[in-house]
Order: structure tokens, then C-alpha cells, then sequence
């Protein structure tokens, strides 16, 4: 080890002492200064008051898109590009609150706290579709739903992309940006079911180049097992749009192979 | 954001830019007459803006250094933060040639080296040079462009004056002005407005520069570089004054590289490296070349309120209705407000220490007056946004005729420009070098005691000449400190308005609450206490230390006191307000409560129970500013405030001291009623 790799080194652990010298280190994320010390639970930076309140969805109503009550939207959708989709937890108003924070608040230090709920609803994923942690390369590739350049410019970061990568980093699986956004739309939030029905219609396309890249990196020749990533599940429009679009790709680049889309989600309303 | 990097020799001298819209820069060194006809449209045009303008040449430093000889472009758009350091390095001098576009590529390489010793990953360069960029071929075929684009540049600068912006906010405001004019053909996308924007910086009547940017060398050090040591660069959010420790470094997709942000003032809108903060202040005047003293008083651009002296404005105090006390304290405030400022002493700061009840907001009336008669803005600013809602009402009747904008967070005056803003102390941020007079209310309550963005944003707000009045009741330890080595000009307003000595508290014995409420009964002390309250037809404050022990007590005492209406409220209660309202209409009889409510609430003939005073949320300032809440009417000026805790506290008994001094004060200068009588 050079002299210069070692300084390299300590210069990249510096921040992280100065974060332990800064005023309320270990202040809860959510709360600060609110919660008792020295009660740190899980989740790192939540203190457990803030650990307790988390949403979790423990059981599905609907099989398709795992919501934990009755669900018109996937009755009423004639056929689903994707096989399935979980979600971590309800999108409550804390929630809302942590997830406005990060992606319109641009509160960065969300990232690993509401990266590590997109791992708990990946490991659900993986336990229902009984895929053991033994297994190399449950998935082939993690797949981020993108927004557009506009905001991208804007909010500095693609929350899906980034937390797809959190989760990609930690089990092992190839993050692939292989969509693009055709036009910049009106915040999905805005809108109203139809509408977004209505805008989500070949609002996405698949990138050859991306999906070239997924089909040579496979680790099965005859099938293929893919993971959408996004941050909210409302009617499933946006994560539909973005399979059908990755489907039709796929289709086309190797139309023998045999494909499963699955979408996972953080939060789903 | 990125932005294209440039520079440019001219004679002996040489500096480096960088730009939102290349062309306009281009356009602005390379053609005299279109530089010659945006000056002269901004000088037309700034007669109706005020302003400080030095009608001097841009902070970017060209002067009038003459023609420039050559002018080279980066060819690939550079992150801004390393556009910033490219022209913070520049060496200056001489550049023949060349060497130009050898010291430009050199410091752009620095830059991404910097990164790399930082650990930042450095995403894979496209190839790009330095690039020499042409005259225009026929010189002066932008003239008509210049002359309207300046027109626009002159709006948006008026409009952003005294501000500091992010990039969002300015659109939102230049969209709220409908700054494109009456055609209104220009939507307020930043496309639109960046060249104009551009423009009003390179004609020194704005400064742009990054939200998060590199502090720049302590004199003292500037040899190290000049020796050619590496730039240390230590970052400071230039909105709200944060160091290195709250910034967060993260990749970003705007500028393709890990850029700071600063999480300190987070809520306000993100602040970062690459993001622009917009500053509607003229360049410092030793940045455009010489002194504004030495231009001459012709020059049209100079409103002749700005150069009017101080002592203008004869301060008539018999019209503000004030009482004695009142009288002298806005007095010397004036007097200080008038004085010509020392130059030694950079920071202007007045305390106006007055007691609660003293009747402050009367006070300040005459110190706004005499801001608006100098033609300039005064600002008021208190960290609650109730006590600005209160206040709101109460300035529009004493000004009629000026135009107040009250700010807050999700205020509909938000882009409004005013003689006298109301704001709380977050707005500021908001605002740079914007005011001739900053009130700042209450400056020892939360969250503005104690936090040194607030203190930077209120320092900033106000012009370089202008004046910073603090009020207290209760000021914090320090500026005592210093008003006693006579390092702070103050002054103190020992009586109430109404002339009557402040009521000090008397001490009762009594256990914690915590075990009051584990126990059947309350103690005789108390409930005789309360009871002869109750009985004398007063308003009862019972304040707790925590909002648990809130509802509970107020259980507690409805099981005493069955014949009156009890109620508890704390910072958690939806309904505040409205009980608020309901026991100043004495619907409530009694309130328990916390800390929320020790201050900003004036209820006629009210008595005040301090319970676990010796606790330790309640310090000096808190148990002065609660026993403050009694006898402030002019009706029942004695009312009874009670300090009930098992122990006497160092916080009890110098607050009961600071109360007995400012009475014995008063009485010494004759200010209260009872010496009248004798």
C-alpha cells in the first residue's frame, strides 16, 4: 500500500468523523432531537419510535400487485406486462413525508434508510416466489423506472435509479438503466387514475444498446427473470408502461427467450 | 447546472468567466457597441429602479481595461463549482496568446484533479479544449438584441433587488412579477431568462455564483497559492452561512460530478455546489475598480433619496403617542439609527432591551418612520409566525400608506415587493443586503436564539450602511455581556406602558408535578393560591414543563375546581389557536400549558402559576418571559405570578432579581406612576 492510497484512504473516511463530531450525530433521521437517546433501534438511523411506525405490508390482498386490501385496478387491467408487484410498506402520511423529503426535498440522507426498506420488500419478493438466498442470481437484472432528462436536471438524482442501486450493490445483482422516458410528463401525482392511463401510453421505450447489454449478461441461456424498480405504486400505470415497453424490446432482440418481469416497489398507496 | 467557462486577455490584464449564456459574453467583450448600447439602455432604464449602482464595470473585474484582445471558450460545459474555482484561481496579468488557453486548460485540469484527491470520483472527460472564439463578423448587427435584452436585464434586476435566490425561486418570482413585460410573450423558463440574467451580472447589478461555493483564501494565506500551493477548498453555504460539517456530497445528474449540498437549510430549498444563487446586490465597490464616492453626483442611476445625508428625516416622536419611557428609548435608538457610521465599527447593532409588556412594537414605529422618510425599506422579523400574523394588522394601521409584505412560510406575498416586510427570521434567507433597517424581535426565542444560519441571514439582510436593531425582554447572557463593556450600543425600557412596576413572583413550595399527579390531592399552598385567583375574577397561565403532563393536570384541577372551564393546550394540540382565542375571550377560565405560549400572548387581567420552576427547560429568560404574561393590562396592572417548585433554582431567584432591578430602575428615572403620586 503506497503512502498516497493510504492518505487516499483516510481522506475518504474524514467525512465520517466529522459526522460523528457534528451536533446531533445521533439524532433520529425523522424526529431529531425528539426521541429519547440511547433508544437506537433497527434501520440505523431511526430511533425505535420511528422504527415502530413503519407501515409494513405483512400479508397481500391482491396477488398482482400486492396491496394489502381489495383492489379494482388489477381486475379491471385486461393483461399485466409484469407477473407481479410488492411493495415494502402502505404509503401512509409518515411515509409520504419520508419519501417527500428525499425526492422533492432533496434530503439525500433518506437514501440508505428508504434503501433498506426496498431490500425488506426484496427479500419478501424473493421468500414468496420461494427463491432461496442460495441461489446465485435470483434476478438478472435490476431495472430503475427513469424520469425524465427535465427533472433529472432538476432534482440532481433519479430516486428509483438510486435505490435500485443501493439494492443491486447489496445483493449482487447488475443494475441496467435500460429505459428512457420519451417526454417530459406533468408529476404523476398530479394527475387523476384516468389520466394517468391515458399518459402512461408509450410513455417509455426500452434503449437497444441497455438491453443488448441485459441479454449478453444473463446467467440462464433459455430464461430470464427481471426486477422493476420504482418508488410509489398508485395504479400500477407507470411500472405496466415501463414492462410493456421492456417486453416489446426483449420480444424483439430475442424472441425465443422466455422473460419474467417483476416490479418492486417502496411504498404502495 | 453547468456553465460554459471562458477568458479573456485584454492589454495588461486577463481574467476568466464563466457564463449562463455564452453568446451574450461573447457578445459583450468581443463588441463595443453592443456593450456601449446595453449600458446606455440600463442607464435609461435604471432611473426607476433604486439602487446602489456604481454604474461601474462588472464584478467579473474587466473595467475599463480596454479592448479585449482575445477571448477563448471552453469547448465542453463545466460543472459550475469548478467554474468557480477556475475564476477564483485565475492568476490575472498578462496572457499574450497562447498562454491564455494553456492557463485556462491548466486550472480546468486542477479542478478535476482536486476531485480526484478528494476521492470523488471523476466521470471519464469528453475531450474538449480550449477554443478561440471569433468577433462577430459584422460588428454592431446585435445592437437592436442588446438594447431590448438589457431592458429586460434592468426588470429582472430591479425585481431580484436585495434578494438572494436559488434558481427556482427567481423564476418563481420574475413569473410572479409577470416580468416579461406587457406582450408577456416570455414564459418564465430559465432558457428565457438566463441571458438576461447574464447580462445584469456582466453590467454589475447582479452577482451570481454558486449556492454552496468555496470560501475564498484569508489574506494572510494568499502567498501559499501564490507559491503555487493547492487550493484547500473549504465550502460555506452562501445562503445561510453553514461550514463543511452540514454539507452532504452526493452525485449529482445535474453537473456530472459529486457536488456538495448543504443540509443545514434544507427546508428553505436545496442549496448546492452546482446550483446558482442569485444575489440582487450590487458587486462590492472595490471589486468594480474605484469607490462610488468618487463618480460624480450627476450620474442619473443615483435616486436622490440614496444620497440624501441622515439627519434628514427630523424625528417627531409626539405623533407616535408613546409614554415617557417609550419616548427615550426610541429616541437614542434614533439617534444611533442617524448617527454617520463608524467606520471601525462594521457591524450597526442597537439593543433594545424593554421588559415584556413595555410596549416594543409601539417603539419601533418611529425607527420604521424614519427608514421610509429616508426612502429606505425596513424589515421586521421575529422567529414565530403567529407573532407575525399578530403584527401584520398592527403595522398596515400605523403605515397606511406603505406597502407591507407579510412573509412566511407558504405566504401568498411570497415575490412581493415592500416598504416594510414582516417576516419570520427564515424568510431572510431569502434576502441579501435588502434593507435599511432590520428589526429583529425576540431574538432569544427559538429557533432563532441559538442558531447561527438565522444570525447570518439577519446579518446579511441588511445594507452594508444600514442599521440592525435587536429587542428583547430577556436578551441572551452574551449581548449583556457586551452591552455592559459598552461593545453594544443598547438601551433599556425598564417600565411597562402602562407605567405600572412589573409584578414579581413570589416562591411556593411545592412537589414536582410528576408526583402531584401520582398523589390524590394538591397541595394547600396551591390550591388557596389558585383559589383566591379563581375568586378575584382572574385569567389563570398554569404552565408545565411537559406536554404529557399537560392533560392530566388540567384533569386534575377540573376535580378542584368544578365551577370553571379548564383546558390545556401545547405545541401538539390542533385546536391552539382556538382555545387560545377562547381563554383570552375568558370562555377558558384556566389554561395549562407550556413554554408555547410564554410569550406573544397579551390576556387582559391574568395571573401566572409556574409549576416545576425549577426544572430544567424553564431558565431566566422562560420563567421572565411566563411571569410577563401577568398584570400587562392597564385595568389590573398587579397580578400575582407564582414560581412553585420543591426547590429554589439559581434561574428562580436571578430572574426575580432581573424583575426587581428593571422596578427599581424605573422608579429611579421617575417612570412610574407611583412616584407621581408622592
Amino acid at each position: 500500500m503506497s503512502v498516497g492510497s493510504i492518505l487516499r484512504s483516510f481522506r475518504r473516511a474524514f467525512p465520517a468523523f466529522t459526522a460523528l463530531l457534528a451536533a446531533n450525530a445521533n439524532a433520529c433521521l425523522v424526529c431529531g432531537g425528539r426521541c429519547e437517546p440511547r433508544q437506537q433501534g433497527h434501520f440505523g438511523s431511526l430511533c425505535r419510535t420511528c422504527f415502530r411506525g413503519i407501515p409494513w405490508i405483512t400479508r397481500v390482498y391482491c396477488l398482482i400487485c400486492g396491496r394489502p386490501e381489495h383492489c379494482p385496478d388489477c381486475v379491471r387491467r385486461a393483461r399485466a406486462a409484469f407477473v407481479l408487484s410488492r411493495s415494502a410498506v402502505r404509503y401512509d402520511a409518515a411515509i409520504r413525508a419520508w419519501i417527500a423529503q428525499y425526492k422533492y426535498g432533496g434530503n439525500e440522507a433518506f437514501e440508505p434508510l428508504l434503501g433498506e426498506l426496498l431490500t425488506m420488500a426484496y427479500r419478501g419478493l424473493c421468500a414468496e416466489l420461494r427463491l432461496p438466498p442460495s441461489m446465485p442470481r435470483r434476478f438478472d437484472a435490476v431495472i430503475p423506472v427513469p424520469v425524465s432528462e427535465a427533472r433529472l436536471l432538476e432534482r440532481g438524482f433519479n430516486q428509483a435509479e438510486r435505490l435500485g442501486g443501493r439494492l443491486a450493490e447489496s445483493e449482487g445483482i447488475p443494475l441496467v438503466d435500460a429505459l428512457r422516458r420519451t417526454r417530459h410528463s406533468v408529476k404523476q401525482s398530479a394527475k387523476t387514475r384516468g389520466a394517468r392511463l391515458r399518459d402512461t401510453h408509450n410513455l417509455f421505450r426500452a434503449d437497444s444498446a441497455a438491453v443488448a447489454e441485459l441479454l449478453h449478461s444473463r446467467s440462464r441461456p433459455d430464461s430470464c427473470r427481471l426486477l422493476l424498480i420504482d418508488d410509489i405504486y398508485t395504479t400500477g400505470s407507470t411500472v405496466n408502461a415501463c414492462a410493456e415497453a421492456l417486453a416489446d424490446a426483449l420480444r424483439q432482440a430475442a424472441p425465443t427467450l422466455r422473460f419474467e418481469i417483476y416490479c418492486l416497489t417502496l411504498a404502495r398507496s | 447546472m453547468k456553465v460554459v467557462v471562458y477568458a479573456v486577455a485584454a492589454g495588461k490584464r486577463s481574467w476568466a468567466g464563466w457564463s449562463l449564456a455564452p453568446e451574450i459574453d461573447t457578445a459583450y467583450w468581443l463588441d463595443p457597441g453592443y456593450r456601449a448600447e446595453a449600458e446606455l439602455a440600463f442607464r435609461e432604464k435604471g432611473n426607476d429602479a433604486p439602487s446602489r449602482v456604481h454604474d461601474r464595470q462588472p464584478a467579473a473585474g474587466a473595467g475599463e481595461a480596454g479592448e479585449a484582445e482575445r477571448l477563448v471558450a471552453w469547448t465542453e460545459p463545466l460543472p459550475l463549482g469548478h467554474a468557480l474555482a477556475v475564476a477564483e484561481r485565475w492568476p490575472g496579468g498578462r496572457l499574450p496568446g497562447r498562454r491564455l488557453d494553456q492557463t485556462l486548460s491548466r486550472l480546468i485540469a486542477d479542478a478535476w484533479a482536486g476531485d480526484a484527491r478528494l476521492g470523488l470520483p471523476v466521470p471519464r472527460q469528453p475531450a474538449a479544449h480550449a477554443a478561440h472564439v471569433p468577433r462577430a463578423a459584422e460588428p454592431g448587427a446585435g445592437r437592436a438584441d442588446a438594447h431590448a435584452l438589457a431592458a429586460r436585464a434592468c426588470r429582472a434586476a430591479a425585481l431580484l433587488q436585495g434578494r438572494a435566490l436559488l434558481v427556482s425561486e427567481a423564476l418563481a418570482l420574475l413569473e410572479a412579477a409577470g416580468a416579461a413585460g406587457p406582450a408577456g410573450a416570455v414564459p418564465a423558463t430559465w432558457s428565457a431568462w438566463a441571458p438576461a440574467l447574464q447580462l445584469a451580472a456582466l453590467l454589475g447589478r447582479l452577482r451570481l455564483g454558486g449556492a454552496v461555493a468555496p470560501q475564498p483564501q484569508p489574506r494572510l494565506l494568499r502567498w501559499r497559492q501564490a507559491l503555487g500551493a493547492r487550493p484547500r477548498p473549504r465550502l460555506r453555504c452562501q445562503r445561510c452561512g453553514s461550514g463543511t460539517a452540514r454539507m452532504r456530497r452526493t452525485p449529482c445528474a445535474a453537473c456530472g460530478r459529486a457536488c456538495a449540498y448543504c443540509e443545514a437549510c434544507l427546508t428553505m430549498g436545496r442549496s448546492r455546489e452546482c446550483g446558482l444563487l442569485i444575489l440582487g446586490s450590487p458587486g462590492s465597490p472595490d471589486a468594480g475598480g474605484s469607490s462610488p464616492a468618487v463618480s460624480p453626483r450627476s450620474e442619473p442611476i443615483m435616486p436622490a433619496a440614496r444620497a440624501m445625508p441622515r439627519q434628514a428625516a427630523a424625528p417627531d416622536l409626539a405623533v407616535w403617542n408613546l409614554s415617557p419611557a417609550q419616548t427615550a428609548a426610541a429616541s437614542a435608538a434614533l439617534a444611533y439609527i442617524n448617527a454617520p457610521g463608524d467606520p471601525r465599527q462594521p457591524r450597526r447593532r442597537f439593543l433594545l432591551w424593554a421588559v415584556t409588556g413595555a410596549g416594543k412594537t409601539e417603539m419601533i414605529f418611529p425607527l420604521i418612520a424614519s427608514a421610509l422618510a429616508r426612502g429606505g425599506r425596513a424589515l421586521i422579523a421575529t422567529p414565530r409566525r403567529d407573532v407575525v400574523l399578530e403584527l401584520d394588522p398592527r403595522i398596515r394601521k400605523a403605515f397606511p400608506g406603505a406597502a407591507v409584505v407579510t412573509l412566511y412560510g407558504g405566504s401568498e406575498q411570497r415575490w412581493e415587493q415592500g416598504e416594510i416586510t414582516l417576516a419570520t427570521t427564515h424568510q431572510l434567507f431569502r434576502f441579501r443586503e435588502g434593507f435599511d433597517l432590520v428589526i429583529v424581535d425576540e431574538i432569544d426565542a427559538f429557533p432563532y436564539h441559538g442558531d447561527p444560519m438565522l444570525h447570518f441571514a439577519a446579518e446579511n439582510a441588511r445594507t452594508p450602511d444600514g442599521t440592525h436593531v435587536l429587542l428583547s425582554a430577556t436578551p441572551p447572557a452574551a449581548l449583556r455581556a457586551e452591552a455592559r463593556l459598552g461593545r453594544l450600543a443598547h438601551v433599556r425600557v425598564p417600565v411597562r406602558f402602562h407605567r405600572h412596576p412589573l409584578p414579581v413572583p413570589a416562591l411556593l413550595s411545592m412537589p414536582p408535578v410528576r408526583k402531584l399527579l401520582r398523589q390524590r390531592g394538591l397541595p394547600r399552598g396551591l390550591t388557596s393560591a389558585l383559589g383566591r385567583s379563581i375568586d378575584r375574577g382572574a385569567q389563570l397561565f398554569v404552565f408545565v414543563q411537559q406536554i404529557r403532563d399537560v392533560e392530566p393536570l388540567a384533569a386534575k384541577l377540573r376535580r378542584f375546581f368544578p365551577a370553571i372551564v379548564i383546558a390545556g393546550t401545547s405545541s401538539q394540540d390542533p385546536d391552539r389557536t382556538d382555545k387560545v382565542q377562547q381563554f383570552r375571550a375568558r370562555a377558558i377560565r384556566l389554561l395549562v400549558t407550556t413554554t408555547i405560549l410564554e410569550r406573544g400572548v397579551t390576556v387582559p387581567k391574568s395571573d401566572v402559576f409556574i409549576l416545576d420552576a425549577d426544572g430544567r427547560l424553564f431558565d431566566e429568560a422562560s420563567l421572565i418571559q411566563m411571569a410577563g404574561r401577568a398584570g400587562r393590562s392597564k385595568d389590573d396592572p398587579a397580578g400575582n405570578v407564582y414560581f412553585c417548585a420543591p426547590e429554589r433554582t439559581r434561574a428562580q431567584t436571578s430572574a426575580i432579581a432581573q424583575i426587581r432591578s428593571m422596578n427599581r430602575i424605573a422608579r429611579r428615572h421617575g417612570y412610574l406612576i407611583e412616584n407621581e403620586r408622592r
